[in-house]
């Protein structure tokens, strides 16, 4: 099966702290693996080393097969990802944070799709409201649905259901196993190993900057 | 797995011109262009060291000038912080109304030089004795520079005062009593605001000779002006320059961190009202009252000199080209230093090294007077090519945008720190196209530090009377020289009436972007929670 992720030897340093290790990863076209670890082990980092936002020291990272430069754009790598903040554009309305990312669709078809995107996550009385108007829960599902919205192969999530009650925890899991397991590759970066039963079909442990599989 | 899905992805290296990368580059070099071009006017290569060899009395007067400038700064200062905490004290605090004050700071220094000097020929109708005070001399200008840099100095000390972490200043206030609080939390960490205002004066102090020529004292600036008017060829002029040129870049290697610390306040809850006791209450009632003597003596002086409303209306029907003038100048000076200033701030904020020496170049204008920058700049584009330039109205505006685009840069810096990293990393992440993250999220979030850039070279440019004496095409004036030229007339109502129409016009420039730029909606997410 064709790999969606690689990293080969990955290295991230900073001035104090060397939050990514020689790090080796492999995660195949549709499969969806966890990463769990302490506060400050590097899940983070490596998640950004992976969309781009930053750039690795040493090593490589693959996406696709191929591999890509610090001065590539990011938008093409196929990746969307969720924050650990909701990062919501405070001067556009839920609506238009959501439909941001779309392509090859019309407004309507871009509205249609948002819609049914905040349905599946019952938020969909939020379209015209604006990001400061809105709860810190509501927020984290806002910046879900933007992500997903953007229907690229590749999702990065880091910790994306910190700030919702059980009842919407509940709402957003059986949404991505429903919508995404098997027919996207994903990432995702958790203290709670627990919700991502039935999602996940790996999963790896970092500590100290080092990556392990455990299952 | 929809492998035709995919493809749309991984296309390489994306079509087109990425435009957060090659405005700020273009921005950048043509800043550093505009700041070195009026220095190929100065014709330095011919100046010889007895042009910048200070004689006994040229260092007179350079110490007359760096005194002056400290002391106003210090005074302006002191006042400034204490009017802000009596404003962050009062019902004001958290109302827009807060910033009316504003409504002076794009005001000529000499107009409140007028007013002071005005108020005392008034007043000694009534008593002959204070006909004989001497309005002169160095005394008589730190007055008039302190009250006209106050709200400058207020204002910034407000920004700083605002910009705190909002929940540690709770905590130190359930802690501790507020006088307490304000003078070992919210002072301390204040401070490189209260420095930039230090900062900021020192350099507009020391660069002005409009306020010292009116109350005769002499500094070291007015004498390089009086070298020009004497037919004095640029190689002098310029290097005579040399020794204050100099000072004052040490000074600004000296405050460059103050300066970019300073961070336009966000939008934030300001917090609560402080319940101030003892010798705090009084210092900033008393900076209070300074500030409302600020505003309000220069507006009743002129309406008492002008005399009639007659007078008033004449005064406007007499200034309304140059009104129009100054409002067309200040507008265009405001978009060619915003221009600038946002490749050159891109460009500094991005840099990892030698940052220090980059933000001293992109500074260095401020330590060139603005008269002799003008006179640098006619110099260099008279005889040239483009000399046609200097018979239109771009040419003032370049002159301007040239000596206030660190004022610009500094702001908008300081807005580019404050926009949510997040936010626009997620926006180039999810981007659909090469650019549509640039001009929809950045652009979007940086849009206040822009307006808040571009006013504060529009508005000082509506004051700025030195460039417009140089750069002027014949012809044409701005009010602020209307203004200076009729002072030799000693047409003293009609000079009042032109003041209230200059002080009208600039106060309903700042009401205006007051009520542009109100509180946006941009509140921390989850405020509602």
């Amino acid at each position: 099966m064709e790999t969606a992720i690689e990293c080969r030897q990955v290295s991230k340093r900073y001035p104090d702290v060397f939050p990514v290790q020689s790090v080796d990863l492999i995660v195949r076209k549709g499969e969806a693996a966890a990463i769990s670890g302490e506060s400050g082990s590097g899940k983070s980092t490596l998640l950004r080393l992976i969309a781009g936002l930053e750039s690795p020291q040493s090593g490589q990272i693959f996406l696709m097969g191929r591999e890509w430069g610090a001065r590539e754009p990011l938008f093409c790598r196929g990746i969307a990802m969720v924050f650990q903040e909701p990062a919501l554009w405070n001067h556009m309305t839920v609506g238009q944070n959501i439909m941001f990312g779309m392509q090859g669709k019309n407004k309507k078809q871009k509205k249609e799709f948002a819609i049914h995107l905040m349905e599946q996550l019952c938020i969909e009385t939020l379209w015209r409201r604006y990001p400061y108007e809105i709860s810190g829960g509501q927020a984290k599902r806002v910046s879900l649905a933007r992500a997903c919205g953007t229907e690229r192969p590749i999702l990065l999530f880091d910790e994306p259901l910190t700030n919702l009650d059980e009842e919407s925890k509940e709402y957003a899991l059986t949404f991505l196993k429903r919508e995404y397991k098997n027919t996207h590759t994903i990432l995702y970066v958790t203290h709670t190993l627990e919700e991502t039963e039935g999602l996940c079909d790996s999963w790896y442990e970092m500590n100290q900057g080092n990556l392990t599989r455990r299952r | 797995m929809n492998s035709s899905n995919d493809s749309k992805w991984y296309r390489g290296k994306g079509a087109g011109w990425n435009l957060s990368r090659i405005l700020p580059a273009v921005g950048a070099a043509l800043y550093v262009l505009f700041l070195l071009f009026p220095f190929a006017g100065f014709n330095l290569s011919a100046a010889s060291a007895d042009d910048w060899i200070l004689s006994p009395r040229q260092t007179g007067l350079l110490w007359n000038s760096i005194l002056l400038a400290s002391l106003c700064a210090l005074a302006s200062c002191t006042a400034g912080t204490f009017a802000a905490m009596a404003i962050r004290s009062s019902r004001l605090s958290g109302s827009p109304l807060r910033w009316i004050f504003l409504v002076t700071v794009p005001l000529p220094y000499y107009i409140y030089a007028l007013s002071w000097m005005y108020g005392i020929r008034w007043v000694s109708q009534f008593n002959r004795d204070l006909a004989s005070f001497g309005y002169r001399g160095l005394a008589a200008c730190i007055v008039v520079e302190t009250m006209a840099f106050l709200p400058l100095c207020t204002a910034m000390a407000l920004f700083g005062m605002e910009q705190q972490n909002r929940k540690e200043e709770e905590m130190a206030f359930l802690c501790q009593d507020d006088s307490l609080v304000v003078r070992r939390i919210v002072l301390p960490r204040t401070r490189p605001y209260r420095m930039a205002a230090f900062g900021c004066v020192f350099l507009l102090s020391i660069t002005d000779y409009s306020v010292p020529s009116l109350f005769q004292f002499p500094t070291y600036l007015l004498e390089i002006f009086s070298e020009y008017n004497r037919g004095a060829d640029m190689a002098h002029v310029a290097g005579m320059s040399l020794p204050l040129v100099g000072l004052v870049f040490l000074f600004l290697a000296l405050i460059q961190g103050n300066l970019r610390q300073f961070t336009l306040p966000g939008p934030q809850d300001t917090g609560r009202r402080w319940h101030l006791g003892g010798i705090f209450r009084i210092a900033s009632l008393l900076g209070l009252l300074l500030l409302a003597i600020q505003m309000i003596l220069p507006t009743v002086i002129f309406l008492l000199t002008a005399g009639s409303i007659r007078v008033i209306w004449d005064s406007f029907l007499l200034i309304r080209r140059e009104f129009l003038v100054s409002i067309e100048m200040s507008l265009l000076a405001g978009l060619i230093s915003l221009f600038l200033s946002f490749g050159m701030a891109k460009f500094l904020l991005e840099r990892k090294r030698f940052r220090f020496l980059f933000w001293q170049i992109a500074l260095f204008p401020l330590a060139i007077p603005g008269p002799l920058a003008a006179m640098g700049l006619l110099s260099a584009v008279n005889g040239s090519p483009i000399h046609w330039i200097s018979q239109t109205i771009v040419f003032p505006a370049i002159g301007m945008a040239i000596r206030y685009a660190p004022f610009s840069l500094l702001v908008l810096a300081s807005g580019m720190r404050r926009i949510d990293r997040a936010a626009v990393e997620m926006g180039r992440l999810l981007s659909p196209g090469k650019n549509k993250a640039f001009w929809r999220i950045e652009l979007a979030m940086l849009a206040p530090g822009m307006a808040a850039a571009f006013a504060i070279t529009a508005l000082l440019s509506m004051g700025e009377e030195g460039i417009g004496l140089v750069l002027m095409p014949a012809g044409l004036e701005t009010m602020a020289v209307k203004v200076y030229n009729y002072l030799h007339y000693g047409a003293s109502e009609l000079i009042s009436g032109f003041s209230l129409v200059t002080m009208a016009g600039t106060g309903g420039a700042i009401a205006l972007l007051l009520w542009l730029t109100k509180r946006r909606k941009g509140k921390n997410n989850g405020d509602s929670d």
